[in-house]
């Protein structure tokens, strides 16, 4: 009965998400629905003389009311209406899930009696219609949130004329969004249909994502993506207004970094869930579902650096417009690729025939208007001054043009395959070696730039004066890569530069905040103001970079000096493997809540002391009928110690790979840097809201 | 200033979207082939590296129904399907030949084999490809049913699934054993 309710609501979403849209929909357009509806007379006698007479279209109508946004209520209920059935829709499916109502075929696909309760939940997030369902609730929240900014307007910095029309034309959006987005659910694969047999049993999750990282992702994932649909409507709002401004920007700022820290924590989570329960030990395959990851979080971390620079100057309009409108379009793109139930890290399979026809037609349909738009707007889109060559906005400008090329990247590789086979009808796949080649080169100069850019000042900035700044750390890093370099000239050069770049990286941020820190405080200023200049903005960007910079050290020196060991060993047997010796004591078979398992035993020694037991398994699933690895991970401090295990061997003995990878470790630790640096500014801002509000009321 | 740069997002979108909206109706799984119902071309591939036994045409030709699964261990979507492999060559009770394909390194193919396990009753492998590009290999990994006389009866492009393995390939083997 619950699922009914859920139906019920999913039905009401789409309509009140119209409602949302049209109710909230720029002045002009309401004023011309309202006249179309009542006529003139009554929308004359409604108490608003004077500005509706110029008729509609004209942007320049305005009602007289200037704190419109406190007048009427709908602006907050309507969004509140939506999250709430938003919530319904889902707890009627989680509900279906939890008790296994096989009567939906959506529950009796993908879950089975026997699944344990956190993976029934988990297996609510992945068939499409569930995806989708959670997809809406982000968005929804999202709504919510940003009718609440609407409803305490901050003061802004920039702000002239604010008549609440920037949220009105966002929410307006947003309402759009969600009703495309829950008639695709309804359409393509409503979740709530009900079969008149109910079979005995469900065909089992996809022992794939019985996992609990992989259930950890989804909400992530789709509220990085929700955090780029508040930005795209904004992007819209500016332009359908004609004010694509340092305003916009502004708003902006807390939802770039929302999103970057969402997507960026789900990219990590499925790099971390391929390394460990895939056993593989590698953590990216740039596959189509990890590639449909990277790509809106690559376009957001451009988006990042360029909406600085437009808060800032009030340059790179057009660019800062162009990447608002495109970071939505791949994340929606991605999802509408992966959606299906072979969205593991595994596939390279593009995909499923007219299953998600709605959801494509809606994207390209909002999508070529969004573009569209944009074209109309390019003249309000121009440049009042140009920067100067050498200045921090240029340098950010580079960066995000390089970001957007990798991402452009990214994007061929993804669909090149789709594209050749509408050409010519063949199949292939594109996989690491491409990305390699061509992104390697892409990236040198972003790195570098990575390095003195935060020191750039705005507007103009000389040459010599860099280089004074960036001496010390050009000399220390050029120091390491020499010294890797001639140390272990055999090996191939790119990771060889890649550790040379992360020690600039490294280098160049310490010295400059070690500068920032030293600086010579003015005459009668306390000596905490250093401290107080760095600020949350710069203390998160300097974490973020030295973040990238750990990481990109931990994958160089990991893929130098990998040691993989496979042999076939017997209980008791012993094996080497960096400055680790692990001891094999024998396979043993258990039972898991819905599997069986193999599970073998190996005690880690470190220079002949032991330091912990490590489980790795082979699970097999017989309701799929299928097995999955989990490897004993122990992350040390100089490295991961990777070890799993394999058949039986021809000569009695069992297959065990062993993999010592030289600090791996930097590489989870600099993604918890980067992501801990954006959740730093998030949890500030979040902070100096309430308290501005809090000292505006009092 | 109309026709200006702000229009390219429009076009490339536009490119993209007619491209997606083609692509709708084609299953990538299913390509047609020249070689169904051909005989399988002539081959002789070397063994992997410390093994005696390669594979060669006369193996498809004993009279058996046989599959023969093109795999490389630098594809992903192989150690996706490769479970089920093992599934295929336990259920269907007919030789599995494995046609390691384009290896870097011929150790490699042993490594992978060892790590996941191995269901093939012979492997052959093809360094250069060209025995690849004679089956009209788009791109691994492969499956093909091929009768007890070496004529190749089924092709399936792209990782074998749980559904494609019970709904089309074991049926398939059914109906061919007779």
């Amino acid at each position: 009965m619950l699922a009914e309710f859920g139906h019920f609501a999913l039905l009401l979403i789409v309509v009140t998400g119209f409602g949302q849209a049209v109710l909230c929909s720029p002045l002009w357009l309401r004023s011309s629905i309202r006249s179309s509806l009542l006529g003139p007379a009554t929308v004359l006698a409604g108490g608003s003389p004077g500005p509706f007479s110029d008729g509609p279209g004209n942007m320049s109508v305005r009602l007289p009311t200037q704190d419109l946004p406190r007048q009427t209520s709908p602006y907050l209920i309507l969004p509140l209406g939506i999250l709430v059935l938003a919530i319904i829709a889902e707890a009627g499916l989680l509900h279906a899930f939890i008790v296994s109502d096989f009567s939906l075929p959506i529950v009796a696909d993908v879950s089975h009696s026997s699944t344990p309760l956190l993976f029934r939940i988990g297996a609510a997030f992945t068939p499409d219609g569930g995806a989708m369902v959670l997809w809406l609730l982000a968005v929804s929240l999202v709504n919510v949130v940003l009718a609440i900014q609407l409803f305490t307007p901050e003061k802004s910095s920039y702000a002239q004329d604010d008549d609440g029309s920037l949220y009105h034309n966002a929410l307006s959006v947003l309402g759009l969004l969600i009703a495309v987005l829950g008639l695709a659910t309804l359409i393509d694969a409503d979740p709530f249909l009900r079969m008149a047999v109910a079979p005995l049993d469900g065909r089992g999750m996809n022992p794939q994502n019985q996992d609990v990282l992989r259930v950890l992702r989804e909400p992530f994932l789709y509220l990085g993506l929700a955090g780029l649909a508040v930005i795209y409507a904004l992007t819209i709002s500016g332009l359908l207004d004609k004010k694509f401004d340092r305003r916009i920007a502004e708003t902006m700022r807390f939802w770039t970094i929302m999103s970057w820290v969402s997507l960026g924590t789900a990219i990590a989570i499925n790099a971390y869930r391929s390394y460990s329960q895939q056993a593989w030990g590698n953590w990216w395959y740039w596959d189509t579902a990890e590639n449909s990851l990277l790509l809106p979080w690559l376009l957001t971390t451009a988006l990042v650096h360029c909406r600085a620079v437009l808060e800032k100057t009030e340059t790179l309009k057009g660019w800062t417009a162009f990447l608002g409108l495109s970071a939505l379009a791949v994340g929606w793109f991605g999802v509408y690729l992966t959606r299906s139930d072979l969205f593991g890290p595994l596939t390279e399979t593009l995909m499923k025939s007219g299953d998600s026809m709605t959801l494509l037609i809606g994207f390209c349909v909002v999508f070529a208007g969004s573009y569209y738009l944009f074209w109309q707007r390019s003249d309000n889109l121009g440049e009042p001054r140009p920067f100067e060559p050498i200045s921090r906005e240029s340098s950010m400008f580079l960066n995000s043009v390089i970001l957007a090329l990798i991402a452009a990247v990214v994007l061929i590789g993804t669909i090149y395959p789709l594209v050749l086979r509408w050409l010519g009808g063949e199949n292939i796949t594109v996989g690491g070696p491409f990305y390699v080649e061509v992104l390697v080169p892409m990236t040198v100069p972003l790195l570098l730039l990575m390095g003195f850019a935060p020191t750039l000042r705005w507007r103009q900035d000389e040459v010599w004066l860099i280089g004074r700044r960036m001496k010390l750390a050009a000399i220390l890093s050029l120091i390491i890569f020499l010294f890797v370099s001639i140390r272990f000239i055999d090996l191939s050069p790119a990771p060889l530069i890649g550790i040379g770049l992360a020690g600039w990286i490294l280098t160049a941020s310490l010295s400059d905040l070690w500068a920032r820190l030293w600086r010579q405080p003015d005459h009668g200023e306390s000596k905490y103001r250093n401290l107080q200049l760095l600020g949350p903005r710069y203390l998160s960007m300097t974490l973020a970079h030295i973040g990238l910079a750990v990481m990109l050290a931990g994958g160089a020196a990991s893929s130098i000096w990998e040691e993989q060991i496979v042999v076939s060993a017997r209980a008791g047997q012993s094996i080497q493997a960096g400055p680790y010796n692990l001891q094999y004591e024998g396979v043993s078979l258990l039972a898991g809540e819905n599997y069986a398992t193999r599970q073998a035993k190996f005690i880690l020694y470190r220079h002949a002391l032991p330091v912990t037991e490590l489980y790795p398994e082979i699970r097999y699933y017989p309701i799929r009928g299928v097995e999955t690895r989990e490897a004993g991970i122990w992350h040390g401090r100089d490295g991961d110690l990777h070890v799993s295990v394999g058949d039986r061997a021809d000569d009695g003995g069992r297959v065990v790979s062993v993999r010592f990878l030289p600090m791996m470790t930097w590489v989870w630790a600099g993604m918890i840097l980067m992501l801990t640096g954006g959740a730093i500014s998030i949890v500030t801002r979040i902070f100096l809201r309430f308290q501005k509000n809090g000292v505006s009321a009092s | 200033m109309r026709f200006s740069l702000a229009v390219i997002p429009l076009v490339l979108f536009a490119a993209l979207a007619g491209v997606f909206l083609m692509n709708i109706d084609k299953d990538s799984s299913v390509v047609p082939s020249v070689l169904i119902d051909k005989p399988a071309p002539d081959f002789s591939l070397p063994p992997l590296p410390g093994r005696d036994k390669g594979l060669s045409k006369a193996d498809l030709t004993k009279g058996q129904v046989s599959v023969l699964n093109v795999f490389a261990s630098w594809c992903v979507p192989c150690r996706a399907e490769h479970p089920l492999i093992k599934r295929l060559s336990r259920e269907a009770d007919i030789p599995v030949f494995g046609l390691n394909y384009k290896e870097k390194d011929p150790q490699d193919g042993v490594k992978w084999l060892a790590e996941l396990g191995d269901p093939y009753t012979a492997v052959g492998m093809d360094l250069s490809g060209r025995t690849g590009i004679d089956f009209g290999v788009y791109g691994v990994p492969e499956t093909f049913i091929i009768d007890g006389t070496g004529q190749i009866r089924y092709k399936h492009v792209g990782p074998v699934t749980v559904d494609v393995l019970e709904n089309v390939l074991l049926p398939k083997i059914a109906e061919l054993k007779g």
